[in-house]
């Protein structure tokens, strides 16, 4: 089918349904809801379990008598006080183009930039994963069992569990990432194009 | 709502129905789709200064919308099948026609966002100088694109 084929079924089935539009007694009842929201229950509530995590943490700080516990500690209040704002603000930003005063390539180009932000995010997230599980594990043991992970039982039996949840998280996150990856190749195209 | 609001839609209506058609697929997807544009028309309704055409700025608008609409929703049709024939017109008994429908919805469809929407508007009768407007690209530009997306059509043919 040709362009020219194209545009001739188009105008034809427009006049049809033009016909067909005005035939009807009135107009359609618009029931304005906007259905968008900022934010989904489920960003939400990550953003306050991140939030009482690091609050649980900061409390407990000063039980950390270790300096591997401090620094596992800062690490996991930075990363859960900064990552969760930053990811809402670009999510923010992502759900609200300007739809009345930009025209349709600067639209293309907001989701794209939003999107290449969330990729930021997305690959920085990826790359801590493994600092974060190693320092949550090492915090939940002082905090929640009062054990200092040099102290821990290590027998080939805790360790083969440990290792295989690490193995586990690690394989779930490469495949959450990769998922995540072809979201972005369509926008990617109009902008190269 | 105002009367002019609803008589501009009135007007106007059969553009949202196309569009709609050609960035959603599923019932409930066209019917969200729909609410949001007339939505975002009422939003813009009162802001509008009539510098352009009325017809000018649905477009703009609707056109800004469905894009957002199917990426904040990620449900691309690029590659789903077509299950019914869009802005389906009842009265239309001849199945060969029916088929030619599809068949032009179904490469619309193949398209990236860009081309979509220009080919929209082409199809709409909008000449260069309206889509370059709309769309926010050179004349020059909108031509070449348009009959790249010609080639590509006739490419598809040949295939």
């Amino acid at each position: 089918m040709e362009l020219e084929e194209m545009k001739n079924i188009w105008e034809n089935q427009s006049q049809k349904l033009d016909f067909k539009l005005h035939t009807l007694s009135d107009v359609r009842s618009l029931e304005l809801n906007n259905k968008t929201k900022l934010f989904q229950v489920s960003e939400v509530a990550g953003f306050i379990i991140a939030y009482l995590l690091a609050g649980m943490i900061l409390l407990n700080f000063k039980e950390f008598d270790h300096y591997f516990l401090k620094i596992c500690g800062i690490f996991l209040i930075v990363y859960l006080l900064t990552m969760p704002i930053y990811t809402l603000s670009i999510i923010r930003k992502l759900r609200q183009p300007d739809l009345i005063n930009s025209n349709y390539k600067e639209i293309i180009e907001h989701f794209y930039f939003a999107h290449r932000k969330l990729k930021f995010a997305e690959k920085v997230s990826f790359v801590a994963s493994p600092f974060l599980f190693i320092a949550s594990a090492v915090i939940i043991a002082k905090i929640f069992l009062n054990t200092d992970v040099f102290n821990l039982n290590l027998n080939l039996q805790n360790v083969f569990f440990l290792v295989l949840t690490f193995i586990g998280a690690m394989i779930l996150n490469i495949w959450a990432f990769r998922k995540r990856k072809d979201h972005l190749k369509s926008i990617t195209q109009s902008i190269e194009d | 709502m105002s009367h002019d609001f609803l008589h501009s839609i009135k007007e106007n209506e059969g553009i949202i129905h196309k569009l709609v058609n050609i960035y959603a697929e599923k019932d409930n997807d066209q019917q969200d789709l729909y609410q949001e544009i007339v939505y975002q028309l009422w939003k813009s309704h009162q802001t509008f200064k009539g510098n352009s055409d009325i017809s000018t700025w649905i477009y703009k608008v609707a056109l800004n919308t469905s894009l957002s609409h199917i990426k904040l929703k990620k449900k691309y049709t690029e590659n789903n099948s077509i299950q019914r024939v869009e802005f389906h017109v009842d009265d239309t008994s001849d199945n060969h026609h029916e088929n030619k429908i599809s068949e032009m919805y179904q490469k619309i469809r193949t398209l990236n966002e860009l081309d979509k929407a220009i080919i929209f508007l082409f199809l709409e009768g909008k000449n260069h100088q309206e889509i370059a407007i709309i769309i926010g690209l050179s004349v020059s530009n909108i031509g070449t694109r348009i009959n790249r997306i010609k080639q590509n059509l006739k490419n598809k043919i040949l295939k």
